[in-house]
């Protein structure tokens, strides 16, 4: 029987009501062995791996087939659930610092996992649970065990994750997005971590992801999912070199490529941005604290018509750089120069306004809920009197069709629409004043890997229609990476490296760099051998 | 910030407070056209050279800094003035009626946190069952009807038509109406938070460790949600305050709200500063309890 | 990680600050934007509808008054002291003999004047004085909303209590005191509103775009804490209405004569034995109004309010 498979689903649905969220998925996964289960947002991956263990929501209507080491799980009682979950099945989120209780200490969450399956003397469970943290490789496993959850990085809740999960030793892992909400730089740890933990314990493992790169590197096996189906299956280096369906293959064409850079213009005109010894500084509290240096004596410059891209983790200050540039945040010292003209002058903000333009990462929040879009788009045609107001729909009608909606989206409201359309409708309501220099801060990381290559394209296109300059700021080095023509790295409210865009992604100088490249989830990782794990100590 | 340092700044914030609100009772008693010498004088029993003497005596005649001076002094240390009506020094008053309210206070209170606890623990528990329009109901009859206007019913029902003891009427009723109306207000918010955090990420991840649901409930979920019931504590308080004083009237409990009431009525001005001032502490005091029992509840607090 | 930091303080700071609303409207608590929460309500009973007939019926009476009662609420009649209801008078008399119905729609009038007049003075006062503190910078917001701090830690009853022995009986003070006593909510609320909207990704849009701060404030700001204003309103009114009434019980609301449900229950209570009618009909008057209040206050607020999480 050494060959039944540990989770086999056959003609698996997940109904709520009428909608179908998981339409005939059938799936098996052996011992040892890693499936990814890959997909877009609500393409039903997440809601299959949650099914999988038993913790689809209430409402939803299961049918089908679930056989966990060859027992039939539809309609099996809770109590049967339980023995299961944590004792066969362990799970790892996506948030892990929602996904740990704030108000009780680690280790007794570790604790409790371990007791609810196993019966053993406290001791001994104490023991497990240190066992548990240095296995994951935490530093001072017995100051983790005795910390709460807010006291730990988010690297460091995710290795806490982990160990819950392994901790009554299942054998099935479900990984749900697991690193997606973690910097580059901590995600190739976490990857590692996990790659080495299936392979010394022989667990099998059930990794979701949005993520074909990251995919790439850590699974056997690979199913494509989309809009509740399992599209295309099959080993990962078959579905990679080979893909059959064509929505596979649109995936993994949306991996940007180099095609969207556009060649040099004249680099000793004014420049479109010149910012000079840059810094910001917050104060966190009314009473004090110490000071937050958010921007550190930053120096750089954009030429008319190019594209700089600024990559850094979260909180390098690299949102706080994009914020003083528009003037959201004022500078503590420092200079900025919109082609040649100093934004902060009492006349400077609403010439600086024609000249410079700004996309937010938050697209949602940043098209206020109470107008239709023609009322967005009409607002900076009406700040600068672009043209008389019977005009002003037209306009927004052609602005629209610049970023590729139609005329019929005038009259939505941005909650009517998906999360692609909006942010082409921020981009449409910042090119309405024609500006000069566009910000843009991580326009595309909300969104889905296709929608990404869709915006970054559009970004490319009307950069060469319209000679626009580009501020592109991101964590993802590869679409950073597509859209710049150079490159400055960001770290701890520094520049540490700056240069052509090739060379920052190939041959980086300053170790930071190195770092943050050898991290970066890349689909050749399979030919160059499993990711480097570098030091896991400090995350 | 350690704990210690932060429950210190808490109570300077408290102690704060209550020195402002003093001023502030102070003040507007004392900008009330009319003192208690004028309103005995108003009643004939005072020729204009008693009045002096009297004002002399009570401190009147100084300027308004050095009367709040002298009043904060003795309020320091116990010394509220003489009641002019009773004659009897205040503190002696107050002192008397402390613990009828106290009492009153505390079995409502406990009555309405166990009802309220109970009832949204349990419409957690049986989501299907009447229970959570039990809460609702519940909600709606502590916004709707003013205690009082419930105990002027229960007096008309209890004791005037059925004829019952007013022994008991005279605790059991104002308790249970309290303490219905304290169940109303804890329970929809304590209902609302305990399914709010039942769907949060930390407690799909104690199901995944496959923990059983009473354990989920006792170890994951109510101490949780229980920082919400602690939050509404104070304010809790300062809402039941005008029941309170009502109740106690209606049931003839001798009170401090029985001692405002006559007092109020007789212009007593010392005992009604000094009762409004008692209740503010009493809020202000569990306000800053409320704040320190959070802290310890929620390791986040204490950053 | 230390701006995550600020941001948890931030976020629990809210979470309080909504459990105190929560707390002081009595009312449903929706703490998240989700499924449910969008979704109507199931139950067929339609607290809206009933609701507004409730507001609806109080406000005609309101604005007709008198003229829908042909007696005069003020003219007493000794000999008829506590008369049981007949057909010329529906609801019998008090106990000094007027017209019960009468001083009922009479008091309808007045008890909404003044729970009305008592929250423009609370939103006048708080929110719009904590508005323009908020607006004029740090020191300004920190001064006044130090002063509401120690306003609010005392209970609003005590408040508008020591208000009303300070300035004496009548409509006026009384509309002043409860005003004053509201006032710090508004104010909170209205700071609240503000410190939201002006961080919202619309504003720092406007702002890049070089929109005037005046139209920013009109065209984004404004709009959002009106809403959460109306809703604030919809709980403070009946709160007044109810606190009027204790006043009144303490012999400190409008003058004795004056017909307002409050004094209607007060002067009755002595006589509750002989007369129960006369307590009754006020009373049940003000429970079904503050009960119209709740139910429209509670859907008022799913819909207009911004303090609670939009979806993204």
């Amino acid at each position: 029987m050494s060959d039944t498979p540990l989770v086999e689903l056959r003609d698996w649905c997940v109904r709520f009501g009428a909608a179908r969220a998981v339409e005939g998925v059938s799936l098996a996964l052996r011992r040892g062995e890693t499936l990814a289960l890959v997909g877009e947002s609500g393409s039903g991956k997440s809601l299959t791996a949650l099914s999988i263990a038993g913790l689809a929501p209430p409402a939803a209507q299961l049918s089908g087939s679930l056989r966990i080491e060859g027992r039939e799980m539809l309609g099996a009682p809770e109590s049967a659930w339980r023995a299961l979950r944590g004792g066969r099945i362990g799970m790892v989120f996506q948030e892990a610092m929602g996904s740990l209780n704030p108000a009780m200490r680690i280790g007794a969450q570790i604790a409790e996992a371990i007791a609810a399956h196993r019966a053993l003397p406290r001791a001994e469970i104490a023991r497990r649970v240190l066992a548990g943290l240095s296995e994951v490789g935490l530093p001072d496993p017995q100051g983790k065990a005795a910390a709460f959850p807010h006291q730990l990085s988010g690297g460091q809740q995710q290795r806490v994750m982990i160990a819950m999960a392994l901790a009554a030793d299942p054998a099935l892992l479900i990984a749900d997005e697991p690193t997606t909400a973690l910097d580059t730089t901590v995600q190739a740890q976490i990857l590692a971590l996990l790659a080495a933990l299936q392979a010394r314990r022989g667990l099998a493992m059930l990794f979701v992801s949005h993520d074909l790169a990251v995919v790439e590197g850590i699974a056997q096996r690979v199913a494509v999912m989309r809009q509740g189906r399992v599209v295309e299956a099959g080993p990962t280096t078959q579905v990679f070199a080979a893909p059959r369906h064509p929505y596979t293959a649109t995936l993994l064409a949306s991996r940007p490529g180099v095609a969207l850079r556009v060649p040099l213009a004249d680099t000793k005109a004014v420049p479109a941005l010149e910012i000079r010894d840059l810094a910001v500084v917050f104060r966190p509290h009314r009473l004090g604290g110490a000071r937050l240096r958010a921007v550190d004596g930053v120096s750089l410059t954009i030429a008319p018509g190019e594209a700089l891209g600024l990559v850094g983790e979260s909180g390098s200050g690299k949102s706080t750089l994009a914020r003083a540039a528009v003037g959201l945040v004022v500078p503590t010292q420092g200079t900025i120069r919109v082609f040649g003209q100093d934004p902060q002058e009492p006349q400077g903000r609403r010439q600086r306004a024609r000249l410079i333009q700004m996309v937010f990462q938050d697209a949602a929040g940043s098209l206020n809920p109470r107008l239709t879009v023609s009322q967005i788009l009409a607002e900076p045609l009406a700040v600068h009197a672009l043209c008389a107001v019977g005009e002003r729909r037209d306009h927004a009608a052609r602005l629209l069709a610049e970023v590729g909606l139609e005329a019929a989206h005038l009259d939505r409201y941005p909650h009517q629409l998906s999360g692609g359309q909006r942010q082409r409708v921020a981009i449409a309501r910042a090119l309405a004043v024609d500006p000069r220099l566009l910000v843009c801060d991580e326009p595309v990381s909300a969104l889905d890997m296709t929608v990404q290559a869709q915006v970054l394209a559009l970004l490319g296109r009307i950069r060469r229609e319209r000679g626009l300059a580009l501020l592109f700021i991101g964590h993802d080095l590869e679409a950073v990476g597509a859209v710049s023509e150079r490159i400055a790295v960001m770290k701890d409210g520094r520049v540490v490296e700056i240069g052509a865009a090739d060379a920052v992604l190939h041959n980086p100088i300053t170790s930071y760099a190195q770092a943050l490249v050898a991290a970066m989830p890349r689909r050749t990782a399979r030919q160059s051998g499993p990711v480097a794990a570098p030091a896991m100590a400090h995350d | 910030m350690n704990v210690a340092l932060q429950a210190g700044l808490s109570l300077a914030r408290q102690a704060l407070l209550l020195a402002g609100i003093a001023i502030i009772v102070f003040l507007l008693i004392r900008v009330v056209p009319g003192d208690v010498v004028d309103s005995m004088a108003l009643e004939g029993s005072l020729d204009d050279e008693a009045i002096a003497v009297l004002r002399a005596e009570l401190g009147l005649d100084a300027d308004a800094l050095t009367q709040f001076r002298l009043w904060a002094m003795r309020a320091l240390i116990g010394d509220f003035g003489t009641s002019m009506r009773f004659d009897r020094p205040v503190a002696e008053l107050i002192l008397a009626s402390l613990p009828t309210t106290l009492a009153l206070a505390a079995m409502a209170l406990t009555a309405g946190l166990a009802l309220g606890i109970g009832l949204a623990s349990a419409a957690v528990l049986w989501p299907r069952s009447i229970l959570p329009t039990l809460v609702e109901g519940l909600n709606l009859w502590s916004i709707a009807l003013p205690t009082f206007c419930v105990g002027l019913a229960a007096i008309l029902v209890f004791s005037v038509w059925l004829g019952w003891l007013p022994v008991i009427g005279q605790w059991l009723s104002p308790v249970v109406i309290l303490g219905l109306d304290i169940g109303g207000q804890v329970a929809k918010p304590l209902f609302e938070d305990l399914k709010e955090t039942s769907t949060a990420a930390h407690i799909r991840t104690a199901r995944a460790k496959g923990l059983s649901p009473t354990r989920i409930v006792l170890r994951h979920l109510l101490p949780n949600a229980l920082t919400t019931v602690v939050a509404l504590g104070g304010l809790i308080l300062a809402g039941m305050i005008g029941g309170a004083l009502t109740m106690e009237v209606l049931f003839g409990l001798p009170g401090l709200g029985t001692l405002a009431f006559q007092a109020i009525s007789g212009r007593d001005y010392p005992v009604i500063q000094a009762v409004v001032l008692v209740f503010a502490a009493g809020v202000v005091v569990v306000n800053g309890l409320a704040d320190l029992i959070q802290r310890t509840l929620d390791p986040r607090l204490r950053g | 990680m230390r701006y995550k930091h600020l941001n948890l303080k931030h976020g629990l700071w809210f979470k309080r600050f909504r459990l105190n609303q929560t707390c002081f409207r009595r009312a449903q608590l929706s703490t998240s934007a989700s499924a449910t929460a969008r979704l109507p309500r199931s139950g067929g009973f339609s607290g809206l509808g009933v609701g507004i007939t409730i507001l609806g019926i109080a406000a005609v009476v309101a604005v007709l008054g008198p003229s829908l009662v042909p007696h005069d609420p003020l003219v007493q009649e000794l000999a008829a002291r506590n008369a049981p209801p007949d057909f010329l008078h529906w609801l019998g008399r008090d106990h000094l003999g007027r017209d019960i119905l009468a001083r009922l729609v009479a008091g309808t009038r007045i008890s909404l004047a003044v729970a009305l007049g008592a929250t423009l003075v609370a939103v006048l006062l708080g929110a719009v004085l904590g508005l323009v503190a908020e607006a004029l910078g740090r020191w300004p917001s920190f001064l006044v909303f130090g002063a509401f701090d120690m306003v609010r830690a005392m209970p609003s009853v005590l408040l508008a209590l020591t208000l009303m022995v300070a300035l004496g009986i009548g409509i006026w003070p009384l509309i002043l005191a409860l005003g004053v006593a509201y006032a710090p909510h508004m104010a909170l609320v209205a700071r609240a509103a503000w410190r939201r909207e002006s961080g919202a990704g619309y504003v720092a849009a406007a702002r890049v775009m070089g929109a005037p701060p005046l139209a920013t404030l009109a065209r984004h700001v404004l709009p959002n804490i009106a809403g959460a204003l109306v809703t604030q309103v919809a709980i403070i009114m009946p709160r007044a209405i109810t606190t009027e009434s204790v006043l009144s019980f303490f012999g400190l609301g409008v003058s004795p004569e004056t017909p307002s449900w409050g004094r209607m229950i007060a002067g009755a209570t002595r006589f509750a034995e002989s007369a129960p009618h006369a307590v009754l009909a006020p009373a049940l008057a003000l429970s079904v109004v503050t009960l119209g209040f709740a139910l429209v206050g509670d859907r008022l607020r799913l819909v207009l309010d911004p303090l609670r999480e939009r979806g993204r």
